[in-house]
């Protein structure tokens, strides 16, 4: 049934039409039943008779044909060729008329008939055709009808087999558009599960970029919190000062902070609690971070023991300087990640781009900073040919690998990316570390879906990770293997097609 | 607490404060003190080393008491190597004449001789003397031929029985050590089943929402509870219930001092209550036990209560003029809940047994320290103190108190005490006058120095003016005593007078000079109720 | 009387003086360490435990340079001299994993995910370092000013450490 009622209505009408016209009009039992009984006793008849064996041909396609074959018994196959096909057109039993067409127009003969097992037919040629018709008139009255009624079934028979090519092109059509609908599904789907996971990693990486991002934001917040609080009556305070450019000396001082060594420090921080046990131990510890030039502008004033205003002035000054500075740093941190986040997860659009992919590699060894902290990365990345692809999806392939090479590392070793020109208009990336490498039975499954070696807990372990970077690569015509390396380890090799301008 | 400022190793003043003890010890060995005894100069060693120890601490205040247990029974008991098995050598004195008799020199002790009554007994007998020289000729009616004269008045048994060993042992068990045991325990059971906490809340509930009142109702409710319980227990429980109020209240209201003040000063105070308030008490009582003079329970109440009322009204009017809060209503959380397990009744019936039974000690005549007993064994029997809790009873409290006890009998059997004394001729002063100094000195000192100890310095000395009478008519050991043990209680200038005071000052509620205000106050005002109580009131309760 | 000391283990700079910066009103009693990784901390931990002191609390990132925050602590907690130490992980990532073993190995006390409230963290530290001053002091006086002061005088009153004298 198709979606279409209209249609439905029309197949049923078609079919009808078929059944009716299967009922014969004459009944061609008698006739032959009629010829069986005279041929014992005619010796014309008798000479005429013809038996095929199975298989034999009786009259062969494109051939003239000068004989006219009544099938007495048994059944002959008609088969037309063409289209690079023989298409099974009829069977004829007894009673049915082989060659009538050509034998009456004198065309080549339009189908090939074949005797499908041992046939008996009456063979009759022009001369014995005319004979049959002059010699026996009530017969070839029949004969004739015979004729005509072969004739026209034949002509039914056309008009039907119309309608039920008609009938099958609406099916054909019907199917047809399931099939698209299908393939758009799949299509969907398939989008869908890269772009889960795509969040899958994304998801592993916003968990490190939370932490990366949390840091400077909160130190930020707080930097700001203590400059609100400190800096509004410093200006006031300030004017008790000998020397009023003290306080940006020590707020200059602050931001610039440069720290020596901790061990230098604390023992700095030794020396000054046993000079000063005056003053608070929270003072000493920044006073001890001040260099040698600083720290002789601020002597004076620390060994003022029943006034120390104007020292905790100027190291409030230093500490204003050392938040300030803070600051400075966490809104870059936070600039950076924010920037690298958006240059990596941007949007393919429909159309892909000629893109350097070196310049995707390279963003996502950033990106993925965090979790490469222990590890030793290796860039080689020489010149290479542009490639046309979709620049997003690609990092999504950087990201798969190298975060699965980071898990089978522990986090800890080394990791190679290097790339270049193959010779044959490809280029190659690869992606190599130091673990334990795929064992050989798995090669061939890694790059299956739900294949995985991660756990159920906690990890992003879906197992599509690498099917999906293999799709996305074959989307890009390119090819991905994986490699052992001769010291071990594994390496995922990577061809993408160089993108060559349309002349 | 910040190590920049104590750079002196621990080690310096231990070893300061033994050198100079050991110095204190050997020091009478070395010099003799003219009229005193042989066994007065072992005391006055004791002593010394004893004084110099518990004020510089270089051991623990209670080893100290150890020790001198340890000492006494080593050199001035019966069993000890230099009294066993000696005797006092005996003369004859030669007839001269009626009257007039010859004897060694060694046996004239300027103008006295000592009679041998035993072995080891000798008494004092004034004489005329004639004549000196290598023989002296005195005159006496009392002796005779056949009289036993100490030949030698330097002898070590002169002036002085040995008592056995036993008994410097016993003062670990004195009816007043138990007494205290008793108390210690009932405490115990208080604090382990919020007893305490939960009589707190009840009591503090009518004192409403003023904060005057709340710190009248807290040091009231305080006093109540120190006067059964240790001072400091009580105070740290009081500080949970004032701490939470001082901190709703802005740092700069006053009421915060006074809510942190409050507590340790009506701790020291109430202590005074009751005889089991706090160790000095059982100083004084002891000491007043050995002389045969009791005071029944409830008859220290009847004299110290009224004291006690008077003096926390001084101290809760004095705070309100230095103190006064500017936060004008205040709500109290107080929630108590009562343990109602079997063992938590058990130890309200006990407990409120007990202290019936103390309290009215005077009427059914039964010892108090008897009565202790009731608990000490009650409480163990229904497991309401578990093997745990006696284990973590202060037993250093007690040996403290024992050494103290220990030490005063030396003070006194040796002759010690009345030496210490006889340099001044106290007949002279009124006895307005001695209270005065015995009270002001008492103060001073346990400003300084643990209270139980300077009890344990003072008393014998009052006890030996009692017996000597050389305070002349009108002395009463019963009220100097009392004066004595009131001073020490009464001292709370510095954090370091008391472990109240010194938690109090922990909290960083309060600075120095405030504190040192109020004790102030409050020891001028204390000393001059005391002496007025003395005069006028102590003496119709005394028989 | 030993000095009771502040660890503070964060290898980002501006974010080790925020905190030391919300530990501040702390430090007069409990003087305050910083260090930027593992080692050296590993190096203050001796220097403190060489001179007789005590480490009261540590507050330590996760993600740094070297040995991780959670890996750290777990050898604390081995480590007699620290085993009492009480642990604040103080991180904006640490995975679950990480905290489970955290909390089994290490005996993490309390987890505290950034970016935090000051006042939040100073209450914290201060209740970690009066469990602290009670489990492990015997006079705990000289602590009590800046520390929980009821729960400590509760501590006394319950212990019976100090006795009337």
């Amino acid at each position: 049934m198709t979606s279409n009622p209209i249609d439905d209505k029309r197949i049923e009408y078609a079919r009808n039409i078929v059944q009716a016209n299967n009922k014969n009009a004459y009944d061609k039992s008698l006739v032959i039943n009629r010829i069986k009984e005279l041929l014992p006793t005619s010796s014309l008849l008798g000479k005429l008779k013809k038996t095929f064996t199975e298989g034999e041909i009786v009259i062969k396609e494109h051939q003239q044909n000068d004989k006219l074959y009544i099938i007495l018994d048994g059944y002959i196959s008609q088969v037309k060729s063409g289209a690079g096909m023989n298409t099974p057109i009829d069977m004829l039993g007894p009673g049915d008329f082989v060659g009538l067409l050509s034998f009456q127009t004198g065309e080549p003969a339009f189908t090939t008939t074949k005797a499908t097992k041992t046939v008996e037919t009456l063979c009759l040629d022009h001369q014995n055709f005319e004979l049959f018709l002059t010699r026996y008139p009530e017969i070839s009255k029949i004969i004739q009808g015979l004729i005509f009624s072969n004739l026209s079934e034949r002509y039914r028979r056309v008009v039907t087999l119309h309608v039920e090519v008609a009938l099958l092109s609406k099916q054909l059509e019907q199917e047809r558009n399931q099939l698209q609908k299908a393939i758009a599904e799949l299509e969907k789907t398939r989008n869908m599960l890269i772009s889960q996971e795509k969040m899958a990693t994304l998801g592993e990486l916003t968990a490190g970029l939370a932490h990366e991002i949390n840091n400077p934001a909160s130190a930020l917040l707080r930097s700001v919190e203590y400059l609100i609080q400190s800096l509004p009556n410093m200006a006031e305070r300030a004017s008790a000062l000998p020397d009023t450019g003290l306080v940006r000396f020590f707020f200059e001082a602050g931001f610039k902070r440069e720290i020596d060594a901790s061990g230098t420090i604390r023992a700095r921080q030794k020396v000054l609690s046993e000079t000063y046990p005056w003053i608070s131990r929270g003072n000493i510890r920044l006073l001890s971070e001040m260099n040698e030039a600083v720290f002789a502008k601020i002597k004076p004033f620390m060994d003022n023991k029943k006034n120390q205003e104007l020292m905790i002035l100027l190291i409030e000054a230093y500490q204003s300087g050392v938040f300030l500075g803070g600051i400075k740093l966490s809104t870059s941190r936070i600039e950076y990640l924010v920037k690298s986040l958006k240059s990596y997860s941007r949007q393919s659009g429909a159309e892909p781009e000629v893109a350097d992919i070196r310049e995707g590699l390279k963003e996502t060894l950033m990106i993925l900073g965090n979790r490469l902290n222990d590890i030793v990365v290796t860039e080689e990345l020489p010149e290479i040919p542009l490639v046309r692809c979709y620049v997003g999806e690609l990092n999504q392939v950087w990201t798969n690998i190298i975060i699965n090479a980071c898990d089978a590392m522990d986090d800890k070793g080394e990791l190679i990316v290097t790339c270049g020109k193959s010779d044959d208009d490809y280029v190659w990336i690869s992606i190599a570390d130091n673990g334990p490498g795929v064992p050989d039975m798995i090669k061939n499954r890694i790059f299956d879906p739900s294949f995985t070696t991660k756990t159920a807990g906690g990890e992003f372990g879906l197992g599509i990770g690498l099917a999906i970077t293999k799709g996305i690569v074959e989307k890009h015509s390119g090819t991905i293997k994986v490699k052992d390396r001769p010291k071990g380890g594994a390496e995922f090799f990577i061809k993408l097609p160089i993108w060559k301008p349309a002349k | 607490m910040s190590t920049k400022k104590d750079r002196l190793p621990e080690w310096t003043k231990t070893a300061v404060g033994l050198v100079l003890g050991g110095i204190g010890f050997i020091l009478p060995l070395i010099v003799q003190f003219d009229g005193l005894t042989f066994a007065g100069h072992l005391a006055l060693g004791i002593f010394l080393m004893a004084a110099v120890f518990w004020m510089l601490e270089p051991i623990p205040i209670y080893s100290t008491s150890m020790l001198v247990i340890l000492l006494q029974v080593i050199l001035l008991s019966t069993q000890g190597p230099l009294f066993k098995d000696s005797s006092l050598p005996q003369t004859q004195p030669i007839e001269i004449s009626e009257h007039v008799w010859q004897l060694p020199a060694t046996a004239l002790d300027g103008t006295t001789i000592h009679l041998r009554k035993r072995a080891t007994v000798s008494e004092a007998l004034e004489v005329e003397v004639l004549e000196r020289g290598e023989m002296v000729i005195v005159r006496s009616e009392n002796i005779n031929a056949a009289s036993s004269i100490v030949a030698d008045y330097r002898h070590k048994l002169v002036g002085y029985e040995p008592v056995s060993y036993t008994r410097f042992f016993g003062t670990l068990a004195s009816p007043i050590i138990i007494l205290f045991l008793g108390g210690f325990m009932l405490a115990a059971g208080a604090v382990k089943y919020n007893l305490d906490k939960n009589i707190t809340n009840v009591l503090l509930k009518p004192f409403g929402t003023k904060p005057m009142f709340i710190v009248l109702g807290l040091m009231l409710v305080t006093a109540t509870l120190s006067a059964f319980m240790s001072n400091t227990a009580t105070t740290a429980m009081m500080m949970t219930v004032a701490i939470p109020i001082a901190m709703q209240v802005s740092k700069e209201d006053k009421f915060r001092i006074m809510l942190a003040l409050c507590i340790p000063i009506a701790a020291n105070i109430g202590g005074m209550a009751t005889p089991i308030g706090t160790p000095p008490n059982a100083i004084v009582i002891a000491a007043l036990n050995a002389q045969g003079l009791g005071i029944a329970f409830g008859s220290w109440m009847a004299i110290m209560v009224p004291l006690v009322i008077l003096l926390l009204l001084a101290a809760w009017g004095t705070m309100r003029v230095l103190f006064p809060p500017t936060v004008e209503t205040f709500k109290l959380k107080l929630e108590s809940a009562f343990d109602r397990s079997g063992k938590a009744i058990m130890l309200y019936i006990l407990f409120g047994m007990t202290v019936l039974l103390w309290v009215t000690e005077a009427q059914h005549g039964i010892p108090s320290g008897m009565v202790a007993f009731l608990p000490i064994a009650g409480l163990t029997v229904t497991s309401v103190l578990s093997k745990e809790d006696v284990r973590s009873l202060p037993w250093e409290v007690l040996w403290l108190v024992a050494g103290g006890i220990a030490l005063g009998i030396s003070m006194e059997n040796t002759g010690l005490a009345i030496w210490l004394v006889s340099t001044i001729s106290w007949d002279m002063f009124p006895q307005l006058v001695l209270l005065l100094v015995f009270g002001f000195v008492a103060l001073m000192l346990s400003n300084f120095l643990s209270n139980t100890v300077t009890a344990t310095l003072l008393i014998p000395l009052a006890i030996s003016m009692g017996t000597s009478g050389i305070a002349g008519e009108g002395f009463s050991l019963v009220i100097t005593s009392l004066v004595i043990g009131a001073g020490c209680n009464m001292a709370m200038l510095l954090p370091i007078s008391t472990p109240p005071n010194a938690i109090a000052m922990s909290t960083g509620f309060i600075k120095t000079p405030d504190m040192v205000k109020v004790g102030f106050v409050i020891g001028i005002v204390g000393i001059l109720s005391v002496l007025a109580f003395a005069a006028l009131y102590w003496p119709l309760m005394i028989d | 009387m030993s000095q009771i000391y502040i660890l503070c283990v964060e290898d980002e700079p501006e974010v080790l003086d925020v905190v030391v910066r919300d530990l501040s009103e702390l430090e007069e009693v409990f003087p305050i360490e910083m260090a930027v990784n593992a080692e050296e901390a590993w190096d203050i931990i001796k220097e403190i435990k060489q001179r007789g002191d005590k480490i009261g609390l540590a507050v330590c990132d996760h993600v740094m340079p070297g040995q991780k925050g959670v890996e750290l602590m777990i050898e604390m907690q081995k480590d007699p001299f620290t085993q009492r130490t009480r642990k604040l992980l103080l991180t904006g990532q640490a995975g679950l994993d990480a905290t489970i073993e955290a909390v089994n190995k290490a005996k993490l006390n309390r987890y505290i995910s950034k970016p935090w409230d000051p006042v939040e963290l100073l209450r914290i530290a201060r209740d970690e370092l009066t469990t602290f001053v009670i489990e492990q002091e015997k006079d705990m006086l000289p602590y009590m000013a800046v520390l929980d002061i009821e729960r400590i005088q509760e501590a006394i009153r319950t212990k019976g450490t100090i006795s009337d004298y």
